[in-house]
């Protein structure tokens, strides 16, 4: 069997059987825990998408996530549409502004592309404020208590935590065709040598605008399931820039360009911010910042490939 | 309906220059060393905190306090050289690598100053802001007039400082050829050392605005992004490596946003502005003055 097949394998019944165990235990916080490391790993796989395969470095994925939950939200509360198909239409709304970003900046240096995805996630936030009227402004929405699995609602924690798994599975499932597919093939040559690749006839473009998109519609879902899962968005919280860095400093820290690296980041980061939490809370305002950019500064000088490739070495180094 | 049209003329195009000041630090790192700072709001902001603090605590003109600002300004570019970027360029780390970090200094700066100072909305009370002169229709507070002398006297200083002096010519000449340490060291030029100095020189420029942009601007943990973005706009906008190009798109930035103020109301300004860079990149990425 392939080895990151096995992973995604190894990592599922980890999941599974931590989960039934905290389930007998009934230690719910634990399980919330849980749901929280499974969805962060779904979205530093979703930023990997875009940085690890495709070289696009993003800081404002919280404009997608938070497309996707407001897209959903507005029109399950307006038309009763129900989040399951909602979410397909927030996907391809936050896609299509992929898009929009995407074509002007991703043929110039990666600075500009960095730059306008956080200009864009700052500018939807502003819009989703001042758009009062159809979004509630800065008191945001509230979800119904009132709803059916149909609608995308579960009474249980524990069912919560089996669709969130779902969620990384299937993603985990598409990235590996990905990295398998013509797609994935093109932007790994284009990662090599853009200039020889382009001359084969890879046009970087078109590619990387795909690899942004999917990134993109996956974002947006991850944040539907937020959205049902809370019961509540606000701007501040759904389109808040902070966001955008959680999901950046979970793939990174796990490893880019790797399939189950931001879960193993996911997992460490999601424990050192709750304990962080604990330790401080809210004594110290700031300090969740001060924590993110020691980490960012700390992994980009001295884990740039991140943990996942450590713990590969030192397993290799261990067998022999 | 003239009268107005003329008042958010000229105050747009005073706002826009002090906008180049602003934008100043950040067109100098990029532009001279291709490090492109996501942190420059954030250096802007710890240099409007000082000025608040150092005029409160010790009474002291703002203006009194561009040379301690410029000061800390350049220390805080000078080690960001020596102590991340230089390392992450000695490892092999590409761009993205140096931009993330920028990125890492930036959310580090904007926690540190919500844990001193909360995110409690500070204005520095001064007596220039409340001083309004008349010219005519338009009018205009004495905080901007200054803001306006002090950008294009500071512009100018570094303009010559580059193009006039031994040291400038040295950091002309090394970011030519960044990247290429072979040609470099044929020339015996210390590039670790000009490096330094030019990010020094990055962080003086953002300690100045920062100074300036405190006597008329409210002060506040996040106000980094909207500094930060505006250098990008700005900088981008004017083309890299143009002085010219830097104070016309610093203008044409202040008059957009002053022109979106008064058409669709207030924070629709930078909504306009960004969606105008939006359409550049689109129609001119190298910008109006850049070098390809």
């Amino acid at each position: 069997m392939n080895s990151k097949i096995l992973e995604i394998l190894i990592i599922t019944f980890l999941c599974l059987g931590v989960s039934v165990g905290l389930r007998l235990l009934s230690m719910n916080y634990l399980i919330y825990i849980l749901i929280l490391i499974v969805l962060w790993a779904y979205l530093g796989q979703c930023w990997n998408i875009c940085y690890g395969y495709a070289g696009l470095l993003s800081f404002g994925h919280a404009a997608f996530f938070g497309i996707g939950a407001y897209v959903s939200t507005l029109l399950l509360l307006g038309f009763g549409l129900s989040p399951w198909i909602g979410m397909l239409i927030g996907g391809s709304f936050a896609s299509l502004l992929g898009l929009v970003i995407g074509i002007p900046t991703i043929k110039l240096r990666g600075a500009y592309f960095a730059l306008s995805t956080i200009a864009i996630a700052e500018m939807v936030r502003l819009l989703v404020l001042k758009l009062d009227f159809i979004t509630n402004g800065a008191l945001g929405l509230l979800l119904p208590p009132t709803l059916s699995p149909l609608d995308f609602f579960f009474k249980d924690i524990f069912q919560w935590f089996l669709v969130a798994l779902a969620m990384l599975v299937v993603l985990w499932i598409i990235s590996y065709k990905l990295e398998k597919s013509k797609l994935g093939i093109a932007l790994r040559a284009l990662k090599e040598n853009e200039i020889a690749a382009a001359s084969l006839g890879i046009y970087p473009l078109k590619y990387k605008i795909l690899a942004l998109m999917i990134s993109a519609f996956f974002t947006a879902i991850g944040g539907v399931f937020f959205a049902q899962y809370v019961g509540y968005i606000r701007p501040d919280i759904v389109l808040v820039s902070t966001l955008s860095d959680e999901i950046l400093i979970v793939s990174i820290l796990g490893g880019v360009g790797t399939l189950t690296g931001s879960f193993i980041g996911a997992s460490i980061f999601i424990m050192l911010r709750e304990s962080f939490r604990a330790f401080f809370g809210a004594s110290v305002m700031g300090s969740y910042l001060i924590f993110y950019g020691a980490l960012t500064i700390v992994v980009v000088m001295f884990l740039p490939e991140g943990i996942y490739s450590g713990l590969k070495k030192l397993f290799r180094i261990l067998k022999t | 309906m003239l009268e107005l049209l003329l008042q958010v003329l000229i105050f747009g195009m005073v706002l826009g220059t002090i906008y180049a000041l602003a934008s100043l630090g950040m067109g100098l790192a990029w532009g001279l060393m291709h490090v492109v700072n996501f942190a420059h709001g954030e250096w802007v902001m710890i240099s409007m905190y000082t000025t608040y603090w150092l005029s409160v605590l010790l009474h002291l003109d703002p203006y009194l306090l561009i040379p301690i600002n410029a000061g800390v300004g350049m220390a805080i570019g000078a080690a960001s050289q020596k102590f991340i970027f230089a390392p992450i360029g000695k490892k092999g780390g590409g761009a993205l690598m140096t931009i993330l970090s920028t990125f890492g200094i930036s959310m580090l700066m904007a926690g540190i100053a919500q844990a001193l100072w909360t995110q409690t909305i500070y204005t520095l009370a001064n007596p220039y802001i409340n001083t309004r002169l008349s010219f005519g229709f338009v009018n205009i507070s004495a905080a901007h007039l200054n803001g306006l002398v002090i950008s294009v006297l500071f512009i100018l200083i570094i303009y010559f400082v580059l193009k006039k002096t031994l040291i400038g010519k040295a950091i002309l000449g090394t970011s030519e050829i960044v990247g290429d340490t072979e040609a470099a060291s044929l020339m015996g030029i210390d590039t670790e050392k000009i490096k330094i100095l030019s990010l020094g020189l990055a962080g003086a420029a953002t300690g100045v605005a920062g100074t300036v942009i405190a006597t008329f601007y409210y002060i506040s943990p996040t106000v980094g992004i909207t500094w930060g973005l505006l250098g990008f706009v700005v900088v981008t906008l004017g083309g890299l490596g143009s002085f010219s190009g830097l104070l016309i798109s610093g203008i044409l930035v202040g008059l957009l946003e002053a022109a979106g103020n008064m058409i669709f109301g207030q924070a629709y300004g930078y909504i306009l502005v960004y969606a105008v860079f939006i359409l550049v990149l689109y129609i001119r990425p190298k910008g109006l003055m850049g070098r390809a």
